[in-house]
């Protein structure tokens, strides 16, 4: 973002300029980190971009010569790194000066050379011979250059190599700067060859002396892309993996479909086979049958009073009677019985309470244990015997 | 640009979108197919315990209907239960017999009834069973019996619920 405002700033009348920048880090010493940010900067470049992308062809990465000549020196000289180095490029009818210094582009150059071939000459075939003159223009722009240089660096050039057809270039180079000038040593286009098909030197220009192993892997020389083909380019193989999961996941799935759509057929069919789905009448009977069990169970559930008075008389004692049954078998079940017993005293009493209850207790299981605070007793005083006494007692319980 | 890379994340949603789809039909495919499975298990379970136990089944069904007498009104069916109260108190050497009826608390299935009668204490186990057996219809949820020691009689107060359904097609006769 910083650089990106910065470019913004610099350039306020290259809006698309936003789009055309990337940048390396570099690092000298321990300390001197440097930020080499790269970027277009001819506004013909983003008009020439704008109308390719137009007729949908957009350029995927582009670099300079001089960037790809970068990558290409560190591996062709020794101690490229080292100081500065220029690379002069010579061809027909132009000449390209590139200058490095500690293995990094500082500047680059462009010079048309003059047409000596027009004026009249002796021995005009020969392209050396004309040379003086032509080595007269490229001394004096060198000289301007290297001049530039070492405003820029405050250093001298250390080396400076020249790339070009005729070897005996190099010797009349060297001669008219006065300095050393290495031949470069690798095979160029021949110029005379080139001569005779003049469009594919205008065509080819700086970039004939590289080949495809010096385009790829692009990574290697710094090349930009517009930020949005960029992202577009970051994210495709994202996409496409997702693409081809999805698909792949679409296909398994479908497959799983089928299979799950086919067994519920066969289980379908086999129901049918079976007869489950004509069961429907049966299961009505056998819904009813539930609810009829559901009443009788509630039905036998409830106290009989049949069951009730004969358990009670099988639990009264000899000498005791009923006078008041109570029976309830709707909300509460419960019973109140009211009785007399005739005994001699309050043993005899005692005994027969405990007899009723343990008959009680016995025969209405499930209920809570009866006890004899839960018999309510007194003395019938309106039939009194001799040896005996009538206890008018009350007790009430709950039915299980 | 920008727009290419947008239609290709869209196409990617909507790859990814299908497996979703699919994931979720298969899944209600299998519940339902579960389903019907544990379904047609059931139903062949009823089937075995129809083949086991259909005697039993119309036997259960059968002493089901008893509980409730289908009538075709109320108090032609009250006047149609007191008879049959009455015949049998005469068997088991009952009198005074009496029926009443509290209408406001009748139901679409129900009414209740009060019973009074008298007679020897011996012969209310047996009308007890009688009144099982042959009146399943009414349900005694109340009952009160007040004795005589000497004279072996006793008084006895019955509330009942009289279970019935009310059915149109019930022959008169």
């Amino acid at each position: 973002m910083f650089i990106e405002r910065k470019l913004l700033t610099e350039y306020p009348n290259l809006h698309d300029i936003k789009h055309f920048f990337d940048f390396t880090f570099s690092q000298t010493g321990m300390e001197n980190l440097k930020v080499n940010v790269f970027f277009l900067q001819d506004s013909r470049a983003f008009k020439l971009y704008q109308k390719l992308s137009e007729i949908n062809l957009n350029p995927a990465r582009i670099s300079t010569p001089a960037l790809l000549w970068e990558q290409k020196l560190i591996k062709i000289i020794p101690d490229f790194d080292i100081g500065g180095t220029c690379l002069v490029h010579l061809l027909s009818l132009e000449c390209f000066l590139y200058f490095f210094f500690q293995g990094r582009l500082l500047f680059s150059r462009s010079i048309t050379i003059p047409d000596f071939q027009k004026e009249p000459a002796e021995n005009s075939s020969d392209l050396s011979l004309e040379s003086p003159n032509k080595f007269s223009v490229l001394t004096y722009e060198i000289n301007q250059s290297l001049y530039l240089f070492s405003q820029k660096i405050k250093s001298d050039m250390d080396k400076i190599y020249l790339l070009s057809s005729d070897i005996g270039n190099t010797q009349l180079l060297s001669d008219n700067l006065g300095r050393e000038v290495i031949d470069l040593g690798i095979d160029v286009p021949d110029i005379e060859a080139l001569q005779e098909s003049p469009g594919i030197s205008e065509y080819l220009g700086p970039v004939g002396s590289f080949n495809t192993v010096d385009l790829s892997p692009s990574k290697l020389h710094l090349n930009l892309t517009h930020s949005s083909l960029k992202k577009m380019l970051e994210w495709k193989p994202v996409q496409t993996v997702g693409l081809v999961v999805g698909l792949i996941l679409i296909f398994l799935l479908a497959m799983e479909s089928l299979f799950l759509w086919k067994w519920s057929h066969v289980t379908r069919d086999q129901m049918v086979k079976n007869g489950s789905m004509s069961g429907i009448n049966q299961k009505q009977i056998i819904q009813q049958y539930s609810g009829a069990l559901d009443q009788i169970l509630a039905e036998t559930d409830r106290p009989s009073p049949r069951r009730v008075i004969i358990n009670i008389g099988r639990s009264i004692p000899d000498n005791t009677w009923i006078t008041d049954m109570d029976i309830e078998t709707e909300t509460n079940p419960a019973v109140a019985i009211n009785g007399v017993v005739r005994a001699s005293g309050a043993d005899q009493l005692k005994d027969t309470f405990s007899i009723l209850l343990k008959n009680l207790n016995r025969y209405f299981r499930g209920t809570r244990s009866l006890s004899i605070q839960d018999i309510d007793f007194k003395v019938d005083k309106s039939k009194v015997e001799e040896a005996y006494n009538n206890f008018l007692f009350t007790l009430k319980f709950d039915l299980p | 640009m920008k727009a290419n890379l947008t239609i290709r994340w869209i196409m990617i949603c909507l790859i990814w979108a299908c497996p979703l789809i699919l994931t979720h039909w298969n899944i209600n495919k299998i519940a339902i197919t579960m389903a019907e499975i544990e379904k047609d298990e059931i139903v062949r379970l009823d089937d075995l315990f129809w083949k086991n136990n259909s005697g039993n089944i119309s036997k259960v069904l059968t002493k089901k209907d008893s509980l409730a007498l289908p009538i075709e009104s109320i108090n032609f069916s009250l006047l149609s239960v007191e008879n049959s109260l009455k015949v049998l108190a005469s068997k088991h050497k009952f009198n005074e017999v009496q029926m009443e009826s509290i209408p406001g608390q009748t139901s679409d299935s129900s009414t209740p009834l009060t019973l009074y009668f008298e007679g020897p204490i011996e012969g209310i186990l047996p009308w007890l069973k009688n009144l099982e057996n042959e009146l399943p219809y009414l349900m005694i949820r109340h009952f009160k019996i007040t004795t005589d020691p000497f004279s072996k009689r006793a008084k006895f107060q019955l509330q009942l619920y009289f279970r019935y359904i009310i059915n149109d097609s019930v022959n008169p006769t």
